[in-house]
């Protein structure tokens, strides 16, 4: 029942052949975690670096709204003193009253020159949605106060940590296949050594379109 | 068995070492579990961010509602100021018209000065929000200024909410992902020690597989055990619940009231039922409990303080259960162990309410209500003195903190305390010097802001009180002196004239405090220095009596201060209108 000697050689270079293919998937391995753990600091940085961001555009949209809501107040408190002063002086003019309703006219121009007017109505009324919109333009104009694309960003940056994370776990799993197929022999080793390999496949098609 | 087993695993294997051979098995399952764990430990890290991103955004969301809400509440306060304005003003310009009659010059511009303003004032109506239903009764003219605070406050209030169940989550990733970098060190370590046994045979071998499977056991399981743990996340039904809960308790609750109106009830009832559906809905929300607290306390505290004063046991006892609750299950704020606090003292634990009292002055030393509170609940321990020292460290540590200056600060203790005075009669006695001495301190703080003056060597005395009412030339016409606990008729009434007498007090500060129902009217507040004479007629009338309105009706305790002392007290009531 002894094998003949070029059965024995033959058999010893497959096992070398398999035992050098394990090395290299090992060491791929090994070269694909690394490379999974560099792309997941990269996105867990953007993600921070967005985040920030964002909180930075936060603080700075909370300080701008408080500038527009002055402003917008100020400007329809002195609507409110013009349109009533204003108001009373064409009225009593309407009844004969000059005398009270030039005196009415002067309190009017005492507070016209607080209002922004471009943000009063054709019928009179004062149009504060308006005037905070503009106002909230204006300011974003020179400062950025919109951290929604910030926090997008970090969101897509989570993501794709999450997907890296997938991949991750993929490729780990290929180490104890590897692991058993490196130490074993025969059957069982064949056995370790496709599961292994093909894992190692697919880990890398994942983390590639992850990549991509 | 054994031996049969040993041969075949050794047929199996490459070099025929099973110990090896499972080291390194070991080392490459290990290695995998911990990718997993740094994985889970980047996700939960991940998550957060997340969260506190979603916590920035709804702060944000709070910045502008709070920000937007006080814009529109100044100018809609400021368009019902006009309107008010502009209503009597139409009022004054239509009997001045009626009384000078059509013969009058004057006539045709008072009648045209009352329809212009007339219009004025529906013209400012129609382009005011809160001038609308269901914020102005339009039958009776008046306006619900709390249901339009509640109102505008609720977007604010669901920020706030939604910040805070963010920042929890936040707060559970945060810990979930410390846990897995402990973890982590772990199961480095059982790396180690399965890698150094490789390298070594023998006993210390064995010795350094079983450290490392040891090791590598309590990694994994642990690692295991903290990734299928939930992380709550608290449901928008939840939020909207507890806002709704805030929003009645807005307009349920009031302070500082001998009643509790039929409106009010309601709203409070409805607060209480909206908490009860946010602790159904979610129980494991703090923020839910925290308002079953709220919810509760502020219904039984104004019932309690009411003329009416039912049994308030078992609102307070859910209020306690409530705030509780959140103690268990979060770092609590000072607000709520001030709270549960003062509800363990209303349900009568004494005791027990000291422990949250004091909890909630190591947070918040400056808040000198808490020292009141800790001081009531020793004097009802029968601890007076502890009790007074409690007092006086809060009456200085308002004068030091700065909110002693603002005289409605201390409206809602005075209330109270005069309140407990009345419905307490074993510690009547000590409760009125507490009053007093709370009093002093509040006039003493705005003069020098001390809370204590030293004694002035002259005397006060109130001589007499008179009604008086305005007259048709501006002037104030005194009726005839009444006596300590008389009865005047709100009509006709526009304030009061008090005589002074004072002896060795020229240039001395004298100041006038008056309450009614025992809430102070801040109108009728003075101080200035004595004159360098003996007797001093003092007018007591708020604008509105300076603008002809009648006085308020109730219960009146009008109070003189010599140098921040108390020097003179007089009592009256203003009867109801005549019809």
């Amino acid at each position: 029942m002894h094998l003949g000697p070029s059965v024995t050689v033959e058999s010893s270079r497959n096992s070398d052949r398999l035992g050098l293919l394990l090395a290299i998937l090992l060491a791929l391995t090994g070269l694909l975690g690394a490379l999974t753990a560099w792309r997941l600091s990269e996105a867990d940085r953007a993600s921070g670096d967005a985040a920030r961001a964002g909180l930075a555009a936060t603080r700075e949209r909370a300080r701008a709204a408080l500038t527009v809501e002055a402003e917008v107040t100020q400007s329809q408190s002195a609507w409110l003193h013009y349109e009533l002063a204003h108001r009373r002086a064409e009225d009593l003019t309407a009844a004969g009253q000059s005398v009270e309703a030039l005196r009415a006219a002067k309190e009017a121009a005492a507070s016209w020159g607080f209002i922004q007017s471009q943000y009063i109505r054709p019928d009179g009324t004062y149009d504060v949605a308006a005037h905070r919109r503009a106002s909230l333009a204006q300011q974003a104009s020179g400062h950025d106060l919109d951290p929604a694309p910030h926090f997008a960003a970090a969101t897509a940056a989570d993501d794709e940590k999450h997907q890296l994370a997938l991949s991750g776990i993929l490729i780990a799993s290929t180490l104890p296949l590897l692991a058993i197929a490196t130490v074993t022999g025969g059957r069982t080793r064949r056995f370790a050594a496709v599961i292994g390999g093909i894992l190692f496949v697919v880990s890398t098609i994942v983390m590639v379109a992850t990549w991509l | 068995m054994t031996e049969g087993r040993g041969t075949r695993l050794r047929a199996i294997l490459a070099d025929g070492d099973p110990a090896r051979a499972f080291i390194t098995v070991m080392l490459a399952v290990m290695t995998f579990v911990t990718s997993i764990v740094i994985l889970m430990q980047f996700d939960a890290s991940g998550a957060s961010a997340a969260a506190e991103r979603q916590a920035d955004a709804a702060a944000l969301q709070r910045s502008e509602a709070d920000a937007g809400g006080a814009g529109d509440q100044i100018i809609d306060y400021g368009m019902y100021r006009a309107w008010y304005e502009e209503l009597e003003r139409a009022n004054w310009a239509y009997q001045r018209a009626q009384a000078v009659g059509s013969a009058d010059a004057g006539q045709p511009l008072l009648s045209a000065l009352s329809q212009t303003d007339s219009r004025l004032a529906d013209w400012v109506r129609s382009n005011s929000a809160f001038l609308q239903p269901p914020f102005l009764d339009a039958q009776t003219g008046t306006a619900d200024f709390i249901g339009y605070v509640a109102d505008r406050a609720t977007p604010s209030l669901r920020a706030g909410e939604q910040f805070d169940t963010a920042n929890a989550v936040a707060d559970q990733e945060e810990s979930r992902s410390s846990l897995f970098v402990a973890l982590l060190t772990v199961l480095a370590a059982s790396l180690f020690f399965l890698g150094l046994a490789a390298t070594i045979s023998g006993q210390p071998r064995r010795v350094l597989i079983g450290a490392g499977l040891a090791f590598a056991l309590v990694g994994t399981a642990g690692s295991a055990v903290l990734a299928v743990q939930p992380v709550h996340r608290v449901g928008n039904d939840a939020i909207e619940a507890v806002v709704h809960a805030t929003a009645e308790v807005i307009q349920g609750a009031p302070n500082g009231s001998l009643v509790v109106t039929d409106a009010q009830r309601t709203h409070a009832e409805a607060a209480i039922a909206a908490s009860a559906q946010a602790v159904a809905l979610d129980p494991a929300y703090p923020g839910a409990w925290r308002s079953q607290g709220e919810t509760n306390l502020s219904y039984a505290t104004a019932l309690y303080f009411s003329t009416a004063h039912p049994d308030v046991l078992p609102f307070v006892n859910r209020a306690v259960e409530g705030y509780r609750r959140v103690v268990n299950m979060v770092q609590p704020d000072y607000a709520v162990l001030w709270n549960l606090g003062w509800a363990l003292y209303v349900a009568g634990d004494l005791q027990g309410s000291l422990a949250p009292t004091d909890a909630a002055l190591k947070l918040a030393p400056d808040q000198f209500t808490l020292y009141l509170n800790r001081a009531l609940a020793e004097l009802a321990l029968g601890q007076t003195d502890a009790a007074r020292v409690s007092v006086e460290t809060g009456l200085d540590t308002a004068a030091s903190s700065g909110l002693g200056s603002n005289a409605s600060f201390f409206a809602e203790s005075d209330f109270d305390i005069g309140r407990l005075a009345e419905l307490l009669p074993d510690q009547t006695t000590v409760l009125r010097q507490m009053l007093q001495r709370v009093r002093e301190a509040e006039v003493s703080i705005s003069i020098n802001g001390q809370a204590r003056e030293a004694p002035s060597a002259g005397s006060l005395s109130i001589v007499s009180i008179s009604p008086v009412a305005l007259q048709a030339d501006g002037s104030l016409a005194a009726g005839a002196p009444v006596g300590d606990g008389a009865t005047v008729p709100t009509t006709g009434t526009a304030g009061f004239r008090l005589t002074l007498s004072g002896t060795g007090v020229a240039g001395q500060p004298v100041a006038v405090r008056v309450r009614r129902d025992g809430l102070i009217d801040i109108g009728y507040s003075q101080l200035w220095s004595w004159p360098g004479v003996d007797s001093v007629p003092v007018d007591l009338i708020t604008p509105y009596g300076r603008a002809n309105f009648d006085a308020n009706p109730g219960h009146y305790e009008i109070e003189i201060y010599l140098d921040g002392t108390l020097a003179g007290r007089f009592t009256l009531t203003v009867g109801p209108a005549t019809p």
